[in-house]
């Protein structure tokens, strides 16, 4: 269900992508605030957990890195954005922020827009090898870790799904019904969410295990 | 497993919304010009809303191109007031022979507004003062294909003097120099002109004059 809102920003996105110099200034205009907002968050969080700071130029330039990324490649990101399949634009844009924002703060660099692992129908392989993961009780530091990557990982679909039902805790079938999937799509997409965050528990595991064993 | 990993994920969720609720906060207390508990001041000046100079540079950065210099001779004034002093820029725009697009060239300086081509230009030229940090960033009107690089020189009266400062370049083809007068630019006081070419290798390209005076 999409309204006059979405209608509009549709309209402008696709002006923009079309090649429209004016749209392209407005809808930057439009975007920028949520973007600088998600990008602030970013660096507050790490600012509190590691006491790294950041520069103006930083802001600046993460805002830049996430306007490159929605319009890169003719604009691929941001024609994946849909307001039939759930998020207004802003909330499309912030969630694509927090992803490309996470994996530059935590690698330095930006990386390809890779494909969400929750959409990806191989992921079955590797979900073995979590198995003998020794289980321990999550610690917040866990917990902020692997959330951090969990945004890194999931795609602004895969986060929109992931906050409707475990930050809002929606009914499935309302949460099915607005992504404009089926309900047993949503239940197999959680199934292999489960197992992507069981990997990326097993990576951060193994991280600091490297880490200690190289101290 | 499956409950385990359920409740794994509940809690997953219950941070972000614990995130979600603290980076409302900080959001109103950065419109609201408010401390922020356990963020350090200077942080939060850094996460000011981006001004105009930088919104322009995204804008710029993303632009489809469309905008190719006509191959006339054309002439902008630049305005650019530094920490308490006004300042007059000019720069000068030629047409590149294979069609880079028009550059713009943005000042900021320390603690003062960031002022950018077309503006108003104000009475005097902007002091650089030995010590105090500049910032000069050129950036194209569309993103720039193929290579591009920014040439610096220094001119005070018949002395024309190489300047390498430091460069950083980004994926649309923007230019930025940053610095302090002293190590990065020579503090040799007086009246200089600044010089900055973005061309095509072993190309002319468009010139942007910075009229300065460095004081010590």
């Amino acid at each position: 269900m999409t309204g006059p809102r979405d209608q509009r920003d549709l309209d402008l996105v696709r002006r923009a992508l079309a090649g429209d110099p004016t749209a392209s200034d407005t809808l930057v205009a439009e975007l920028a605030p949520r973007v600088q907002y998600r990008v602030n968050a970013a660096i507050v969080r790490r600012a509190r957990s590691s006491g790294v700071g950041a520069s103006r130029q930083d802001v600046s330039d993460l805002v830049q890195e996430v306007f490159l990324t929605l319009f890169e490649n003719g604009g691929r990101v941001l024609r994946t954005w849909d307001p039939a399949r759930g998020a207004a634009l802003r909330t499309f844009v912030g969630l694509v922020a927090d992803r490309v924002v996470g994996g530059v703060l935590r690698s330095g660099r930006r990386s390809g827009w890779r494909e969400d692992p929750t959409e990806a129908p191989d992921l079955e392989r590797a979900a073995g090898k979590t198995e003998t993961f020794e289980r321990r009780v999550a610690s917040r530091e866990e917990l902020e870790k692997v959330l951090d990557r969990l945004r890194e990982t999931l795609t602004p679909r895969g986060m929109w799904l992931f906050r409707a039902l475990f930050v809002e805790q929606r009914d499935a079938a309302a949460v099915a019904e607005e992504a404009g999937m089926s309900v047993d799509a949503l239940y197999a997409w959680r199934s292999r969410l489960r197992r992507t965050v069981r990997n990326l528990r097993a990576e951060l595991s193994s991280e600091d295990l490297g880490s200690s064993q190289t101290k | 497993m499956t409950e385990d990993d359920d409740d794994y994920l509940d809690a997953l969720g219950g941070l972000l919304d614990e995130q979600d609720a603290e980076d409302e906060r900080l959001q109103a207390a950065l419109e609201a010009g408010e401390p922020v508990p356990d963020v350090d001041p200077a942080l939060l000046e850094a996460l000011r809303p981006l001004d105009a100079v930088e919104l322009a540079g995204v804008q710029a950065t993303v632009r489809p191109r469309s905008n190719v210099l006509p191959f006339r001779r054309f002439r902008v004034a630049l305005a650019v007031p530094l920490a308490a002093a006004a300042a007059v820029l000019f720069f000068y725009l030629r047409p590149s022979p294979n069609a880079l697009p028009a550059y713009e060239l943005s000042v900021r300086s320390h603690g003062a507004q960031a002022w950018r081509s077309g503006t108003p230009a104000p009475a005097e030229r902007p002091e650089f003062k030995v010590g105090t940090r500049f910032d000069f960033t050129l950036r194209p009107a569309a993103r720039v294909d193929g290579e591009v690089e920014l040439r610096a020189r220094r001119v005070q009266g018949e002395r024309r003097l190489p300047w390498a400062p430091a460069l950083q370049r980004d994926p649309s083809g923007a230019f930025r120099v940053t610095g302090k007068v002293g190590p990065d630019l020579p503090p040799d006081p007086g009246d200089w002109t600044l010089v900055f070419e973005v061309a095509r290798p072993g190309e002319p390209g468009q010139t942007f004059q910075v009229e300065i005076v460095v004081s010590p």
